[in-house]
C-alpha cells in the first residue's frame, strides 16, 4: 500500500502546483491591465446622457471662474518634465512645424501640424489634424472631437500631457 | 484587450493530462480510447489558434479558463464513472459534448462576428427562447428526477432552458438599450418607487414571466431563480436605480414563499437546507454526502482517485464541485473558485470596455449569468443557500449545458473583439509601443 501513496502523493503536490501555475499565469495577464483603465471609461449603472450633461454644465462652471486651463508635460523625450503650457480660448495647434502654438521639435513621431486644441462651450476639445500616429486620449486614439476633462492624459508623439483646469 | 494566453493554454492542458495519468497508472484505472484525448486537446488548441487567427483583439484569456474548466471536469466525470457499470463511457460522451460546443463557438466567431445585427430580431428571439422552454410540455417533453425540463429531438436529449436563457439575454440587453433612458427617467411612481410607462415595461414584464412561470411550472428552480436574477441585473445595469433591485427582491421574497406553499418538492429542498440531519438517508443523503466529502478533503485533498463521493446521487452533474473539494482539497477548489473568478473579471472588464450599450448589456447579462450559476451550484452543494439542480459551467457533465456555455464564451469573444479592435492603443501599448509607430 505504502509504495502506491507515493506516487500518488506526488501526482497530488504537482496538481496542485500547477493549477495555482495556471491562475497565477492568467491572473497576471488578466489583471494587467488594471492600471490603464481611465477612470471617466467605467460603466457606471445609469450614469447616461444625464450625468454628462453635469459633469459638462460643472465643466463650463469651473472654465468660467478660472480660465486657466493648463497641459503639464508628465512624460516626454524631447521636453523636460512638468513644463506647462497655457491653453488659452479660441485654437490651441500642437505640432512639429515652428508655427505651431505648442512645438514638439525633433520628435519624429510627430506631424507638422499634429492636433488641435479648440475650446467649444466651456470644454477643450482634441481633434486630430490628420498626423500620421494619431493623437491619445487616456491611451485611447481620438477619433472625431474628443472632451478633455480635468486630469485626463493627451499623448502626441512621444510626450505625454495631463491636462489640468 | 487582445491577450495571448498559450502558457495559461499549455498549463490547462498539462493539467488534465496529469489528472488522467494519475488515474491511469496510480489508479490503475481503465484507460478511455486515447483517441478521444487527442481529440479533445487538438479541438481546444485549435479553438485557441482560430480565435487567435479571426478574432486577433478578442480576450483569448476566456479560452484558457474554459480549457482548464473542461479539462477538470472531464477528469472528474471519468474519476466518478470509469468504474461504474452503465455509465463507464459518460467521459468520452461529454468529450463529444466538448467537441460540438466548439463547434457552437467558432459558428458564432465566423459567422456572428456582427452580434449586432442579432438585436434586430430580439423579438423573434424572445419568442423563441419562450417557444422552446414550453416545448418540453409538448409530447417532445419528458421529466427526469419530478422536473420536466428535458426534450427528447431523434436521438439527442436537450435541456432547452440552457438555450433558451442566451436568447433571453440577447433580448434583454437589445430591448434595455433602446429603452434605458425611459427606464431611467420617468415621472410615475408608485410608493415611492417610479416606474417606468406601461408601454415600456409591457414585452420586458411579459418575457420576463413567461419564461419563469414555465420553469416554475417545470420544477427547475436552479434556471428559475437565473431567469428572474439575471434581467433584475441587467435592468439595474442599464438603469442604476437601486429601487428595481429592492422591489425585484421583494418580489422574489414573495415569489419564492408563494413556491414554497404551493409545491411540496420546494418545501423538501428548504427542510434539507435547513436540517439535513433531521432525515439524513433520504431528503437531506445528498446534501450531507456532499459536505462529509468537502470536510474529508482537507486542504489538500484526499488525492485523485482517493475519494468516497461516488456516494452523492448526481454527483458527475450538480455535486461535481463536492468532488473537486473532496479530492484535490481546500486548494484546488480555491484554485477552480479563482478560476471562475477571472473568468467572470474578463467578462465584466468586456462589458466596461464594449462601445456601445447593447453590447456592454450583452456582455454584462451573460457574464452574470455565468456567475450566478456557478454561485447558486457552488453555495448548494457547500449548504450555504438551498440547493437547486444547476450544473457548474464546464465542469460538470450535461450536453446542453456545455454546449450552451460554449455559446456564452463565443459571444463574450465577438464582444470583446469588437471592443478590442475600437481601441489599439489600450494593452498592446508596452509591446507594440515603438513596433505601431512611422516617423511622420
Amino acid at each position: 500500500m505504502l509504495d502506491l501513496q507515493v506516487p500518488l502523493l506526488a501526482a497530488k503536490a504537482l496538481l496542485l502546483l500547477l493549477l495555482f501555475a495556471f491562475i497565477y499565469a492568467v491572473v497576471r495577464r488578466g489583471i494587467s491591465d488594471l492600471r490603464s483603465v481611465p477612470e471617466d471609461e467605467t460603466f457606471v449603472p445609469g450614469e447616461g446622457r444625464k450625468s454628462d450633461v453635469q459633469r459638462d454644465g460643472a465643466a463650463i462652471y469651473n472654465a468660467s471662474h478660472n480660465g486657466s486651463s493648463k497641459l503639464v508635460v508628465e512624460d516626454s523625450d524631447i521636453l523636460a518634465p512638468s513644463t506647462p503650457f497655457e491653453v488659452s480660448g479660441g485654437t490651441t495647434n500642437i505640432g512639429r512645424s515652428s508655427s505651431s502654438d505648442i512645438v514638439l521639435k525633433n520628435d519624429d513621431y510627430v506631424s507638422g501640424n499634429h492636433v488641435m486644441l479648440t475650446r467649444h462651450g466651456g470644454m477643450l476639445y482634441v481633434e486630430d489634424a490628420g498626423s500620421t500616429n494619431g493623437t491619445y486620449v487616456n491611451e485611447r486614439k481620438a477619433v472625431g472631437a474628443t472632451p478633455l476633462r480635468s486630469g485626463d492624459r493627451l499623448r502626441v508623439g512621444s510626450t505625454t500631457f495631463r491636462y489640468s483646469e | 484587450m487582445a491577450q495571448r494566453a498559450s502558457i495559461p493554454m499549455a498549463l490547462a492542458l498539462i493539467i488534465t493530462t496529469l489528472g488522467f495519468a494519475t488515474l491511469i497508472f496510480v489508479q490503475e484505472a481503465k484507460s478511455p480510447p486515447l483517441i478521444y484525448g487527442a481529440y479533445y486537446a487538438g479541438t481546444m488548441v485549435l479553438l485557441y489558434l482560430g480565435v487567435r487567427v479571426w478574432l486577433p483583439h478578442a480576450d483569448t484569456l476566456l479560452l484558457a479558463i474554459v480549457t482548464l474548466l473542461t479539462g477538470i471536469g472531464l477528469v472528474m466525470i471519468y474519476r466518478l464513472t470509469y468504474e461504474v457499470p452503465g455509465v463507464e463511457n459518460l467521459a468520452t460522451t461529454q468529450a463529444i459534448w466538448i467537441l460540438v460546443g466548439s463547434g457552437a463557438l467558432m459558428f458564432v466567431v465566423l459567422f456572428f462576428r456582427n452580434y449586432q445585427k442579432l438585436f434586430a430580431y430580439k423579438y423573434l428571439l424572445a419568442l423563441a427562447a419562450v417557444v422552446l422552454v414550453a416545448m418540453t410540455f409538448t409530447p417532445l417533453g419528458y421529466e427526469v428526477n419530478g422536473a420536466r425540463l428535458w426534450l427528447k429531438l431523434g436521438p439527442v436529449n436537450l435541456q432547452p432552458s440552457e438555450f433558451a436563457r442566451i436568447a433571453l439575454v440577447v433580448f434583454f440587453a437589445s430591448y434595455l438599450a433602446d429603452t434605458r433612458d425611459l427606464w431611467a427617467a420617468t415621472s410615475r411612481s408608485f410608493m415611492g418607487v417610479q416606474l417606468p410607462a406601461l408601454k415600456y415595461f409591457g414585452p420586458v414584464a411579459l418575457v420576463w414571466a413567461a419564461s419563469l412561470g414555465l420553469l416554475v411550472f417545470e420544477k427547475d428552480l436552479g434556471s428559475s431563480l437565473l431567469f428572474f436574477a439575471v434581467p433584475l441585473l441587467m435592468l439595474y445595469a442599464a438603469t442604476g436605480r437601486m429601487a428595481y433591485v429592492i422591489l425585484g427582491t421583494l418580489l422574489f421574497a414573495v415569489g419564492s414563499y408563494a413556491t414554497y406553499l404551493i409545491f411540496p418538492h420546494v418545501q423538501t429542498r428548504v427542510s434539507a437546507w435547513l436540517d439535513p440531519w433531521s432525515d439524513p438517508d433520504d431528503t437531506g443523503f445528498q446534501i450531507t454526502q456532499s459536505i462529509f466529502n468537502i470536510a474529508d478533503g482537507g486542504i489538500t485533498g484526499a488525492g485523485l482517485g482517493e475519494g468516497f463521493s461516488q456516494t452523492i446521487p448526481e454527483v458527475q452533474t450538480d455535486f461535481i464541485f463536492s468532488t473537486i473539494a473532496s479530492e484535490l482539497g481546500l486548494l484546488g477548489a480555491t484554485a477552480l473558485i479563482l478560476a471562475f473568478l477571472i473568468f467572470v473579471y474578463r467578462g465584466m472588464k468586456i462589458a466596461l470596455l464594449a462601445q456601445d450599450d447593447g453590447s456592454k448589456l450583452l456582455a454584462f447579462g451573460l457574464t452574470a449569468m455565468f456567475a450566478l450559476q456557478t454561485l447558486i451550484i457552488v453555495g448548494g452543494v457547500t449548504k450555504a443557500i438551498p440547493l437547486t439542480g444547476i450544473t457548474l459551467p464546464f465542469v460538470s457533465y450535461g450536453g446542453s449545458s456545455v454546449v450552451g456555455n460554449f455559446i456564452l464564451t463565443g459571444l463574450l469573444l465577438v464582444v470583446s473583439e469588437n471592443a478590442g479592435k475600437q481601441q489599439p492603443a489600450e494593452e498592446d501599448k508596452e509591446a507594440g509601443y515603438a513596433a505601431e509607430k512611422v516617423t511622420a
